[in-house]
């Protein structure tokens, strides 16, 4: 579904992400694993269009999107939670939401999935016509999840979903994109957080320095203590 | 008693007017941060259009009045896309620039190609003449002033909390790039911010005229410089803080020259400025600015 070939994406002079070649196919949930400074951020932000890729080609679905600006990638399905939620703080969870609709033709699905994640993210509909600053982390998180679910994407970028938040939080959110997955929806994660995220992904790619170092089924990875050592300096899992 | 009521209808007239332009100014830098300070240009060219349509086609000095409001908004885009879009991903000071240049070109071809003396702008009749309010006689243009104020705050307050536009606009002024994120076009956004603040100035520009009667190629400086104060006044980026700011600049305006002895009252906007620098030590971040909060990671 996504297919990154020999992609770079260079600050100036510095090269955050050097020739990095990733699938991820229909249905599937990939974790991009990696130290903090390995590029991994750099390198779903340059998928999506936000920051520009320097070399390599990036295709969605069979289409070249390399060069194709972020309002256009996210009509063709593909979207991206950033780190850090990012939630527009001044305006109501509702707001927000509606924002993530904001480019929807189709009315009455739309209203259709809006129930369909408050269902999934109550939270939400709790605090609905609250202010997202109010939110905590947790349901910041959610928030950004749902609002980047209402724009209807066939594929999901999530750029650390747990950062910062409880391990209470954490699961429950993990258990949400479990929940997605059934669903039909594909998604790339960026964690730091390896042995979690390697408990529900289906592969992993391990990213070091701006260069894939590892890649394989999520399970071998977190069953090898060697592996998990020698690419994320987590002895026990 | 007459003295007090009309005085106050002129505050808030005077309030108005700068909150208008100070609103216009506000809203493109809270998305754009740029600070468009060929906005009073907008002011200028409205004028123009209405001296161009009244010597050629239009005999209704009614319908003068859309003619300014539409050629404001028309320019405002036009500058968008011809002087400002090409500078978008440039570091500020260059948009800045960009601004200034874009402001002496249209006062320097309104020399040349027009005329330098101010060229005569007809209003209807019966905006230049005084209405009877309570027993009160006070002054139609101030009046309609201060109504299409109220409307123009109330109509922006709708479109930006019931209009996807709108929210786009108020989400873009904190994070753009998310905006994009949710597959809004950037390029929408900032025309429309743009349109806005030529509606707004070209409503403005209606009653600057009415007033001054006439338009010349330099006239929009003022007014910009007045929005440019009261914006900082009232916290730069913050749209509250821009309404506001203008209305407190207008209204200390209005009541030192109705209060100033004569022979100081040539130092009013001296004196006004001084005030305004005192409110900014008070408050470094203006009435209702907040200091930007820095996120952890871009």
């Amino acid at each position: 579904m996504l297919s990154l070939s020999d992609v770079s994406v260079n600050y100036g002079v510095i090269q955050a992400v050097r020739g990095v070649s990733l699938n991820v196919e229909e249905g599937e949930i990939v974790a991009l694993l990696g130290p903090n400074g390995a590029g991994k951020t750099s390198l779903v932000s340059s998928v999506v269009g936000i920051v520009p890729v320097s070399g390599g080609r990036v295709t969605f679905k069979g289409e070249d999107i390399t060069r194709v600006p972020v309002e256009g990638i996210v009509a063709r399905g593909l979207t991206l939670t950033p780190e850090g939620r990012r939630v527009f703080a001044g305006l109501s969870v509702a707001e927000n939401l509606r924002l993530g609709a904001a480019t929807r033709k189709d009315p009455v699905a739309t209203e259709r999935d809006l129930n369909t994640y408050l269902d999934m993210f109550p939270i939400l509909k709790e605090r609905y016509h609250q202010t997202a600053s109010t939110l905590s982390g947790g349901e910041q998180q959610m928030l950004a999840i749902a609002r980047a679910l209402m724009s209807a994407p066939t594929m999901l970028m999530l750029d650390e979903p747990s950062l910062g938040l409880a391990p209470r939080i954490v699961d429950r959110i993990f258990e949400l994109m479990l929940e997605m997955k059934k669903s039909g929806l594909t998604m790339l994660v960026v964690e730091q957080n390896a042995s979690e995220a390697l408990a529900f992904s289906d592969r992993a790619y391990v990213l070091a320095s701006g260069s894939v170092v590892y890649e394989g089924a999520a399970k071998d990875l977190a069953a090898s203590d060697q592996l998990m050592e020698a690419y994320l300096g987590t002895g026990v899992a | 008693m007459e003295y007090v009521i009309q005085q106050a209808i002129n505050a808030l007239s005077v309030g108005g007017e700068y909150a208008l332009l100070a609103l216009g100014l506000a809203i493109v830098f809270s998305i754009m941060n740029l600070v468009n300070f060929a906005h009073g240009e907008l002011i200028t060219l409205g004028g123009y259009a209405m001296f161009f349509a009244a010597a050629t086609f239009v005999g209704n000095p009614v319908l003068l009045l859309p003619i300014c409001v539409l050629t404001a908004v028309v320019a405002a885009m036009l500058f968008e896309r011809i002087a400002f879009r090409p500078v978008r991903n440039a570091p500020a000071t260059t948009g800045l620039l960009t601004a200034f240049g874009v402001s002496i070109v249209i006062q320097n071809a309104l020399v040349i190609f027009v005329a330098t003396r101010p060229k005569p702008v007809p209003v209807p009749s019966w905006m230049q003449g005084t209405m009877s309010f309570g027993g009160f006689n006070l002054p139609v243009v101030q009046i309609l002033e201060t109504g299409a104020t109220v409307c123009a705050v109330a109509g922006l307050v709708l479109l930006l909390t019931r209009t996807n536009l709108g929210l786009a606009m108020r989400a873009a002024a904190k994070d753009f790039t998310v905006v994009r994120l949710m597959g809004i076009q950037a390029n929408r956004v900032i025309l429309g911010a743009f349109a806005v603040s030529g509606f707004l100035a070209g409503l403005a520009a209606v009653f600057i005229l009415a007033r001054r009667g006439a338009v010349d190629p330099l006239m929009g400086f003022t007014p910009v410089l007045k929005a440019f104060v009261a914006c900082v006044l009232g916290g730069f980026g913050s749209l509250l803080g821009a309404a506001a700011g203008g209305l407190v600049l207008g209204i200390l305006e209005v009541v030192l020259q109705a209060t100033l002895p004569s022979d100081v009252a040539g130092f009013r906007d001296a004196i006004v400025f001084l005030l305004v620098g005192a409110a900014l030590i008070w408050r470094p971040t203006g009435l209702l600015g907040t200091r930007a909060e820095l996120g952890d990671k871009e």
